[in-house]
């Protein structure tokens, strides 16, 4: 009789199952021994030491093979060439002009996931892909370590670590792609596939167009396999400056097939030195001409502060091609502190406006010839404490483009 | 790993008639390895269905283990980390392996025999599950894991072994009564 008690299965079936796996297939393991466990190391530690023996000897010999190509009498041997049986160390590892690619496919043993600055260097890499428009290529890419030019895949930071806790290690990179003082940036786990060719395992981490914006240049793997980025909600630049940005450690674990976060915040909160002003505006629509010929026309504008700083001072500003235009009366124009003109420009200075606001005005203006403007844009910002314009994020929606009819 | 040249952090080799300890702070490789290799094979024959493949995934971890011994043997839960080794190379992308693959291959061409109808049905059943409920219901009946245990290794909270176990459970069980009905029908 099956005892299903109230688990919803009969346990004492399955423990008899596993009881008499257990017992059957015990007898039928035969553990190579420890023996075997040291052969397999000693022949790695062999072959390591045989790499690495080779390098010195292509090193050491290579000028002594041009020397007699060239005709003349060998150099005086130096080096480990003249013991005829160099010591291998950690630091004869390929140089960064040699072998760029993996010098493993001849080795019997495990694909070496430790991949050295140079070798990563002078690899051809797939990355995994950047944010749409981005000017950078993620197939056959090769990293570079100074920017030279808008595209380019920098190295910025690496580390080692067993990130999929196999007991091996891998090598994780922080890439930048350079576009301008900006640019997004990801967080790679490199790994070398069974011919030692380098790949990509995945991505850790990489920025977003809006928090979080930047990768900090520091990486770390956790003996525990945790891979830690330290992320920055805005990128530094174009007048914003690095101490303003909010910094977060977040960790990251490989959960057999991508990185996924375990660790750290999940969100940014808004920064408090973040301006973020918008502006919507209706159509301009100019009415019939007055007497002396001149046509006045109305608009509506819309301006938010998203921001959490009050912004001091802000000022519309409406630029009309060709012609200009001047203030008239109505509601928006009596809302100014300071209107002003120069050239096709209308300034409109507004009082201080606090965060998360929204002030709606419309504004008539008057043509200063007899034919309305044919293309009109109304910009929303706010000057700093010296009067220059103080830095928005989010520009894009600090201008708006006026339709003319 | 092979060409991580850093000679230092490697125990001493000993030659192979020389079966020495390879280890220190009080584990001895060799005792290490005989008590460990029986039951991790086991389990991961159970989750894989292939017993040559388990030993050559537990030869790797020990192999793993034992290049990095003086570490190792300093962890609190040294079985732990070449357990979880182990299972993460059944999991593993390229099954990194072949070192170990080329010399269990000598080995596994004596002649064994054919497992019983029961091991065939077990193996068959853990085959229908999905990996996590199987991992989960393995290192449960055949690792002896507590359920805070196997999250550990999981990483996932306790909770969510609790639902694999039970979900495992219940499948495997259903599955093997409808073989047990097939064939005793």
């Amino acid at each position: 009789m099956a005892d299903h008690n109230d688990t919803g299965y009969d346990a004492g079936a399955l423990d008899a199952a596993f009881v008499a796996f257990r017992t059957e297939l015990s007898g039928r393991v035969s553990p190579p021994g420890p023996d075997a466990v040291r052969h397999t190391v000693r022949r790695r530690r062999r072959v390591a030491i045989t790499t690495g023996l080779a390098v010195a000897l292509v090193l050491v010999l290579a000028p002594v093979a041009g020397y007699a190509a060239l005709g003349r009498n060998s150099p005086p041997p130096t080096g480990p060439a003249s013991t005829g049986r160099p010591t291998p160390s950690p630091t004869v590892a390929p140089t960064p002009t040699a072998a760029p690619t993996p010098t493993v496919s001849a080795t019997p043993g495990v694909p070496d996931g430790r991949i050295s600055r140079a070798q990563l260097l002078g690899a051809r890499l797939d990355l995994p892909a950047w944010p749409a428009r981005s000017p950078c290529e993620n197939s056959r890419v090769r990293l570079t370590e100074e920017t030279a030019r808008d595209g380019d895949n920098l190295l910025v930071a690496l580390a080692y670590g067993d990130v999929d806790r196999d007991g091996a290690t891998e090598t994780v990179a922080t890439v930048h792609c350079v576009v301008g003082t900006h640019g997004p940036r990801q967080v790679v786990a490199f790994d070398r596939d069974e011919s030692g060719r380098i790949v990509a395992m995945g991505r850790v981490t990489r920025t977003e167009q809006g928090p979080p914006e930047w990768i900090f240049d520091d990486v770390e793997v956790r003996p525990d396999g945790l891979v830690r980025v330290q992320l920055g909600d805005i990128a530094p630049g174009g007048g914003w400056d690095v101490a303003w940005t909010l910094r977060q450690w977040r960790g990251y674990t490989w959960d057999g097939k991508r990185f996924v976060q375990s660790e750290g915040e999940r969100g940014f909160p808004e920064n408090p030195r973040r301006m973020s002003l918008a502006v919507t505006a209706t159509d301009l629509v100019y009415g019939a001409a007055d007497d002396a010929g001149q046509r006045t026309g109305a608009v509506t504008v819309t301006m938010n502060n998203l921001g959490e700083l009050t912004a001091e001072r802000p000022r519309l500003v409406f630029t009309l091609s060709p012609g200009g235009g001047q203030a008239t009366a109505s509601p928006g124009w009596y809302a100014c502190q300071k209107v002003s003109t120069e050239g096709e420009k209308l300034y409109c200075d507004l009082p201080p406006m606090a965060p998360r606001t929204e002030r709606k005005l419309t504004f008539h203006i008057l043509t200063t010839g007899t034919e309305p403007p044919t293309r009109g844009t109304v910009a929303f910002q706010t000057l700093d404490d010296k009067g220059g314009v103080a830095v928005d994020f989010g520009d894009w929606d600090n201008r708006a483009t006026l339709t003319v009819r | 790993m092979t060409t991580e040249l850093n000679l230092d952090a490697l125990p001493p080799v000993t030659p192979a008639d020389d079966v020495g300890t390879g280890g220190s702070a009080g584990i001895d490789f060799d005792a290490f390895y005989h008590a460990h290799f029986r039951p991790m094979t086991l389990q991961l024959c159970a989750y894989t269905g292939d017993l040559g493949q388990a030993q050559d995934l537990v030869q790797e971890a020990f192999c793993r283990a034992f290049a990095r011994w003086d570490r190792v043997v300093r962890y609190d839960d040294p079985v732990a980390w070449v357990r979880r080794v182990a299972w993460n190379l059944a999991t593993s992308r390229w099954r990194r392996l072949r070192t170990a693959q080329t010399y269990l291959r000598r080995q596994r061409e004596e002649h064994v025999p054919g497992p019983t109808p029961d091991r065939v049905a077990l193996t068959a059943a853990l085959a229908l599950l999905p990996p996590q409920h199987r991992r989960a219901v393995v290192l449960h009946y055949l690792a002896d894991m507590a359920v805070a245990e196997i999250a550990r290794q999981e990483g996932v909270a306790e909770g969510t072994v609790k639902s694999w176990l039970h979900r495992g459970r219940v499948a495997l069980a259903a599955e093997l009564a409808d073989r047990k009905e097939r064939n005793d029908g």
